[in-house]
């Protein structure tokens, strides 16, 4: 830091600001009690940092700083099981995006062949269409395969999304790295040895950065969980937390439960972010 | 160690042709370079010999073997990429032993052979860094002895050097050939460079457009151009050209008349070229002399290139003493020497005849 | 030397082509992803060809393009198509100039640089329903920080911006706050690859700091501002989660967007032939909108 940069650090506090404010404003929620956020005008900041939503909402009781107990939310089953759910849906989810969309979009981004550009528009075209349009065709057709209320059925759903959109924005990465199929070719690799062994290792950047958008689709996915695993055995966290919308009305555990499913892919993102800026997708200058 | 014969090659792509039925033998041992413009259809050869593209027509035969369908790996040879193209995440050493990855050598030979490779190049400090860690000289060598580490039936350079400075490249191109030489090895480089070519080739392949204009050795390529784009290409100060007609056996282009002996030369446009060492430099009004105003006077040290334009604006050089003076603006005649001078027939390929001032 | 007639390149190779590989790797998910789009596609046409009917018996009866011709003669879909557009609009803007600022911001170096690229990055890491209802709270007279920071400052009044007016723009503000981090970081990535010797140049030829962003910056990454400027145009015109949460179409129908409409057509009304007949004017405005956009810009950027 040899030069004072008034403005760059003026721009970069409000950017940060920006960030965290709608965050913060919820950690402010969950550490306030009933009373205080039913309070008005509410207050910027709670009187107490108590834990008791975060206890709460994993059914516990938590005692008071006056004595009395903050009661175990109901909810806390569905909780805990939506977290576990939620976990296996979007590891799995995340692992099988990657051994699809890797190869897939290096096909599209590095070979040619025929009938490319029609192919290139279906998996476009998958991206285009709105989940909510496509919800009464699977849901029928998950009636009838008997996937309604379980996880298999829900990951299957989630890959419909993440495999579409994933390998779009991998083409172009993988078209910015080197042309190193002519050296394997000379050294005589196999192509499936050459995109395992020698692509893959180089374009690792583009694999962490699939792994962080697939889990962040599926740990936050949210309408195809409401209508195909709300309130059954395979509910995920999403759908356990839509619970404090109507039945149990709880903002402060509402808050809490939010700022639990943030943490996640926050940890992701922090191991994974130097990745994230390897990701060009355009023409380097020359 | 191989001979390299191509036979009635074509490659096509949809309707655009790159290579039109071309014939070319590698003689084995030899240092061929095939020179041309970017488009000419070089490097997409050197692609069919080494496997990377497959002609659409015509025959590859390594030593007699046919190896057109043949895959790179099954053809045995080695090739040194554009940039010299490394696998960037692999160590120097990693990346060396790839090339060994399909022999039957032993742990202890192929140990042997990078050792060897890398000594032969000046690697062995750098053996364990990553092409990224490296300079351009060095990831250029260290691609060379990747190619070399195989003993392969031949090398296959794309221009190499090209994306190298100047003083570098000096030092690789004796370098590489020296290298060529000590091992036997055929060799065909890629290059657009036609000092490259002059320096290094035992033979010169000049492509233009897909087609092969002519392969003789650098010699026979700069004394003996088998067409107008052969002599223009190759040379430096290149040639100069000046548009004329013949009638009755001599050439006219304003004040040049030049009698050519062959008889039945038909009457009609040609070109005259001559290179820039035979001409000399006259008053404007010499006869014989084309005038030109003197539009720069560049310094080689040990000769200069004075650079004029004729009345049409067509730039003419001539090679000239170091204490030669002319200002810009001048005006001067050059003169070519009859007897150095090539014809050019419309079509561009040279009219063989002996010539004497007329 | 002997002639050899030309012949055809045999076709025996030991290595696969390009098109047999692509066909090794890709058919199977390809097959999948054709599965994928084409069966939810044809079934939301048999539907939107029928009269559904739930009640009294599930039946089901053939009306041609009757749902079609509903859909355009009824105003409440071009009332949500104008919420749509108008949303889409401000989201899209707002959501690619916060990229850019992001990617200009996080490109200088500074000490934690990755502690501040992570604090930037956690918006993306919020769900959309967990933005939805942070941004209600937020927005809300009631809850809003606006109001406790008035009465912070003792001041009485609620300012409250899930109104008519301006429940759309809270809603685009929501949606670019979860997306623009995204963004941001596809931009720093590729900042990263301009060349320093360039602004070396701008330098030296004097060019202020706004020349040097528009002749040095913005021209190597309108690629990528346009990639991003048509995913965003995508997932803005399918976004459902948020709305749903943040304010479920309301007040009155102010904020009701055509997926919000089409959820309450196809799942509350159960009107399922007149919702797939929408869902078709939606992607077709959806891939209208991405098209035009490649059109218009898009195709002059040399690589697509």
């Amino acid at each position: 830091m040899t030069k004072r940069r008034p403005n760059f650090v003026i721009a970069m506090t409000v950017l940060i600001i920006w960030s965290l404010l709608p965050i913060l404003w919820f950690v402010r929620m969950a550490f306030m009690n009933h009373a205080e956020i039913a309070n008005f005008p509410p207050h910027i900041f709670p009187s107490s940092f108590n834990l008791s939503s975060f206890v709460n909402i994993f059914g516990y009781d938590y005692k008071l700083a006056d004595g009395s107990i903050s009661a175990a939310s109901g909810q806390a089953g569905q909780i805990e099981l939506g977290l576990q759910n939620s976990i296996i849906v979007s590891a799995a989810v995340t692992l099988i995006t990657i051994i699809i969309v890797v190869p897939l979009a290096y096909v599209f981004a590095r070979l040619d062949f025929r009938f490319k550009n029609v192919l290139l528009n279906a998996v476009l075209l998958a991206v285009a269409i709105p989940p909510v349009s496509t919800l009464i065709p699977f849901y029928t057709l998950y009636v009838q395969l008997g996937l309604v209320g379980t996880l298999p059925g829900l990951i299957i759903i989630d890959l419909t999304t993440t495999v579409p959109f994933v390998t779009w924005m991998l083409i172009g990465y993988f078209r910015n790295l080197p042309p190193i199929e002519r050296l394997a070719r000379i050294d005589g690799f196999s192509r499936l040895h050459t995109l395992l062994f020698l692509i893959l290792p180089l374009a690792r950047s583009g694999v962490a950065v699939s792994a962080i958008i697939a889990f962040l689709f599926a740990w936050n996915e949210f309408t195809f969980a409401l209508v195909l695993v709300n309130g059954t055995p395979a509910t995920t966290l999403p759908a356990a937390i839509s619970g404090f919308l109507g039945q149990d009305p709880n903002p402060a555990q509402l808050a809490a439960c939010i700022l639990i499913t943030i943490i996640p892919p926050a940890l992701v993102a922090f191991f994974l972010q130097r990745h994230l800026a390897e990701m060009n997708i355009a023409d380097p200058v020359r | 160690m191989a001979k390299i014969e191509l036979r009635q090659i074509r490659k096509s792509y949809d309707r655009y042709v790159a290579v039109e039925n071309l014939d070319l033998d590698i003689i084995d041992g030899e240092f061929l370079v095939m020179l041309g413009p970017s488009g000419c259809g070089k490097t997409t050869t050197l692609n069919m010999i080494a496997g990377l593209d497959y002609p659409s027509q015509g025959q590859i035969l390594f030593d007699g073997r046919d190896v057109t369908a043949e895959p790179p790996h099954g053809r045995n040879v080695a090739m040194v990429f554009q940039s010299s193209l490394l696998y960037p995440h692999l160590t120097v050493r990693k990346n060396i032993e790839a090339s060994l990855r399909h022999s039957k050598l032993s742990k202890a030979e192929r140990a042997q052979r990078i050792a060897d490779a890398a000594r032969m190049l000046e690697l062995e400090p750098m053996l364990d860094k990553l092409p990224s860690q490296m300079s351009g000289g060095q990831r250029q060598r260290a691609a060379t002895a990747k190619a070399i580490v195989r003993e392969p039936a031949c090398f296959l350079l794309d221009e190499p050097l090209s994306a190298l400075d100047a003083a570098l490249r000096l030092s690789l191109r004796s370098e590489l050939v020296n290298l060529q030489k000590r091992l036997g090895t055929t060799a065909v480089f890629v290059t657009h460079d036609q000092v490259e070519a002059m320096t290094m080739g035992d033979r010169i392949a000049v492509m233009s457009k897909g087609n092969l204009e002519q392969i003789g050795t650098p010699d026979e390529i700069y004394n003996q151009p088998a067409s107008l784009f052969v002599a223009t290409f190759l040379g430096s100060p290149p040639m100069n050209v000046v548009a004329g007609a013949i009638s009755n056996g001599v050439f006219h282009a304003g004040p040049v008349a030049i009698d050519l002996a062959g008889r039945g030369i038909p009457n009609g446009p040609v070109s005259l070229g001559v290179r820039p060492q035979h001409v000399t430099v006259t008053a404007p009004d010499a006869p014989g002399a084309i005038p030109v105003t003197v539009y720069a006077l560049e310094h080689l040290g040990r000769e200069s290139v004075v650079i004029g334009d004729d009345a049409t604006g067509n730039k003419l050089r001539a090679l000239v003493d170091p204490g030669f003076h002319a200002r810009i603006g001048d005006r001067l005649g050059i003169a070519p020497e009859a007897g150095a001078c090539f014809f050019f027939g419309a079509d561009g390929r040279r009219i063989a005849v002996s010539s004497s001032p007329a | 030397m002997a002639t050899i007639a030309p012949q055809k390149a045999k076709a025996r190779r030991r290595e696969l082509t390009d098109g047999q590989f692509a066909l090794m790797i890709g058919l199977p998910v390809i097959l999948l992803l054709i599965v994928i789009v084409a069966y939810p596609l044809a079934y939301s046409a048999w539907m939107a060809f029928h009269r559904i009917l739930f009640f009294g018996g599930y039946r089901t009866k053939f009306v041609g393009f009757k749902n079609f011709a509903t859909v355009l003669n009824d105003p409440e879909f071009w009332w949500c198509t104008w919420v749509t557009i108008r949303f889409t609009v401000e989201s899209v803007i707002l959501t690619m100039l916060l990229g850019l600022a992001i990617g200009l911001l996080l490109n200088r170096p500074t000490r934690f640089g990755g502690v501040w690229r992570t604090l930037v990055f956690l918006p993306w890491c919020v769900s959309l329903y967990g933005a939805g209802l942070m941004f209600a709270y937020l927005a809300r007279g009631q809850t809003g920080l606006p109001t406790a920071i008035l009465a912070h400052l003792g001041m009485q009044n609620v300012p409250d911006f899930m109104t008519t007016r301006t429940i759309v723009e809270v809603l685009a503000i929501g949606s670019s706050w979860t997306m623009a981090p995204l963004v941001g970081f596809f931009v720093l990535a590729n900042l990263k690859t301009i060349p320093k010797r360039l602004y070396d140049l701008a330098a030296i030829d004097q060019l202020t700091p706004l020349e040097t962003f528009w002749n040095v910056t913005l021209p190597p990454l309108r690629f990528t501002l346009f990639v991003f400027t048509s995913i965003a145009t995508v997932l803005s015109m399918k976004l459902f989660d948020l709305i749903f949460v943040l304010s479920a179409g309301g007040p009155g129908d102010a904020s009701s967007t055509l997926t919000y409409q089409l959820y309450k057509v196809s799942f509350i009304n159960l009107n399922l032939g007149y919702g797939a007949a929408m869902s078709f004017f939606l992607l077709l405005f959806i891939i209208g909108l991405t098209m035009s956009l490649y059109l218009i810009w898009g195709r002059r950027e040399k690589q697509i």
